[in-house]
């Protein structure tokens, strides 16, 4: 309740510049350690003409699900640090 | 419009559009996978072998078109083979994971993989559907030749 206050006092909703710079660089980050764990979308080295479609299709899709899982545990974490409620400095929350 | 507005609405559209694009794109290749001789013209249309594809508990078996059969595959590098993949007893499943490709066998059934690996060597190949106690056993190899 007090975050929903707090935010509809603000202008824009208290969403400013230095947040969406924030917010992508945390989708950013995380778009990198999701390509590194998953070897850049890279499973195996073709040897066929098939495999060769298949490990694009492969690629093409990692890559949609990264662009897709970043943005949305981006906003999830980002938003979740943003907005916590840490309570006023008299304990009242 | 404020700006979480516009980001809401990109991503909805841009989520939209690439799935659009994924799924588009992913028919036209799989379908290139399945039917590789679709747009091969002239004499290139009928340049491939058939190779039978037997599935037993617990071993394949292959028939060439000669008739020989064998327990594992040897084939040439840069050539077209169709797989015709059939099983006498439960469902098994034919992988080749260095290639990525996959397909089952059925019992009264016959399912077909095209084939054409260019680079020689030696690949395994594994059932991936459990057929059985001996179903770990159920290996062979696929030699490629130059």
């Amino acid at each position: 309740m007090y975050t929903y206050l707090r935010m509809s006092k603000d202008k824009n909703n208290g969403f400013n510049i230095k947040d969406y710079i924030l917010y992508f660089t945390t989708v950013l980050l995380l778009m990198l350690i999701y390509l590194y764990l998953g070897n850049f979308g890279k499973i195996f080295g073709p040897v066929s003409p098939a495999t060769e479609k298949i490990a694009f299709i492969y690629m093409v899709t990692y890559y949609a699900a990264g662009v897709i899982f970043s943005l949305f545990v981006g906003a999830l974490i980002y938003f979740t640090i943003r907005f916590w409620d840490r309570g006023e400095k008299d304990g009242v929350s | 419009m404020g700006l979480a507005r516009v980001f809401e609405w990109t991503t909805i559209i841009g989520a939209s559009a690439l799935f659009v694009a994924l799924s588009i794109v992913s028919a036209i290749i799989l379908y290139e996978i399945n039917y590789p001789l679709a747009y091969a013209t002239g004499n290139n249309n009928n340049n491939f072998e058939t190779i039978k594809v037997i599935a037993h508990q617990f071993y394949w078996e292959f028939q060439y078109p000669n008739g020989t059969k064998a327990s594992s595959l040897k084939i040439k590098a840069n050539h077209m083979y169709l797989l015709e993949i059939t099983s006498v007893d439960v469902i098994h499943s034919f992988y080749i994971p260095e290639l990525g490709l996959k397909q089952d066998a059925y019992p009264n059934y016959t399912t077909r993989l095209w084939l054409n690996i260019t680079q020689p060597g030696i690949y395994h190949v594994y059932c991936t559907e459990y057929c059985g106690t001996g179903h770990h056993i159920m290996i062979t190899i696929i030699t490629v030749v130059s």
